[in-house]
């Protein structure tokens, strides 16, 4: 059964994709915490460990949402909030966008659309294109979900 | 086709968390308490399940038991359904007691939770090569 594109479709896979990027970035981010159980909380060495902690796990949190969102969109056009809500990213000659135009939308493009308090996701209210997908020149389609 | 039973996917289930448990373990022997090696083991667990399932449909321990699992248009899952059914599905089945786990024993398809959000169904595949087999594929001296 196909479904049409609309906000909210496309807002409920957003959700279900942060939810689960976030899991597995926590699932890694958390092994940072490791050497810090070796060290006497209150000393100068644990202050420090928990500061380098720290800045690892933003990075390590950073890189496995990028990798999530650039990797299954690029290879296959879906992520799996998209599988489950019957939606697709397509490259304009309809096949997935690869790679190179995944981390275009998925990187550059959504740090550009919600960075004026979210416009370039709102701008697809409408059921058009948010700023993402406008500078990839990608497109959001319905898929047959085949559950 | 015929679906896998319960005891043999638990089979399988067993012998891939061996398997798992025993390269981090190894690698924690080698660098204890060291964060990369958590993170490493971490890494290797998703990616052991999603990458042998969705390429494959099989996992080394479901290959041995003769299990395998099948997308809705009967081939391999593909690498976005399975990381459905193995990191969402599988922390939903988990979640109440393991019901989602035991659902298959009445299930009509012998589905799981995991199985009914990612779209898969498990089903029986040779376990290994039989006799007659592996004697058409051994080279004439």
């Amino acid at each position: 059964m196909r479904v049409r594109v609309t906000f909210g479709r496309r807002l409920a896979a957003y959700l279900i994709d942060r939810a689960c990027a976030g899991l597995l970035a926590a699932s890694f981010a958390g092994c940072c915490l490791v050497p810090l159980a070796n060290l006497e909380a209150g000393t100068a060495a644990f202050d420090a460990a928990v500061e380098r902690a720290a800045v690892a796990a933003v990075g390590i949190w950073g890189l496995v949402h990028m990798a999530y969102f650039s990797l299954f969109t690029g290879f296959s056009g879906q992520t799996p909030g998209k599988l489950l809500l019957g939606l697709a990213v397509v490259a304009p000659d309809g096949g997935p966008p690869g790679l190179a135009r995944a981390l275009l939308r998925e990187v550059a493009g959504r740090i550009l659309a919600s960075l004026p308090l979210g416009l370039g996701y709102f701008w697809a209210l409408g059921g058009g294109a948010g700023w993402h997908d406008m500078l990839a020149k990608t497109h959001v389609v319905s898929v047959e979900r085949k559950m | 086709m015929e679906y896998a039973g319960f005891g043999r996917r638990l089979g399988a289930a067993l012998l891939d968390a061996l398997i798992i448990g025993m390269a981090t373990g190894f690698l924690q022997l080698l660098a204890p308490d060291s964060s990369a090696v958590y993170a490493l083991g971490t890494l290797g667990s998703v990616l052991y399940y999603v990458l042998f399932v969705g390429l494959r449909g099989q996992t080394p321990g479901k290959m041995a038991l003769g299990v395998k699992v099948l997308g809705p248009d009967g081939g391999p899952p593909g690498a976005v359904r399975a990381f459905v059914r193995e990191v969402i599905g599988k922390f939903f089945s988990a979640l109440v007691l393991c019901l989602g786990y035991l659902w298959m024993l009445w299930d009509p398809k012998r589905q799981c939770w995991h199985d009914k959000l990612a779209g898969t169904v498990v089903v029986r595949a040779e376990a290994v090569p039989s006799g007659q087999d592996a004697s058409a594929r051994a080279p004439v001296l």
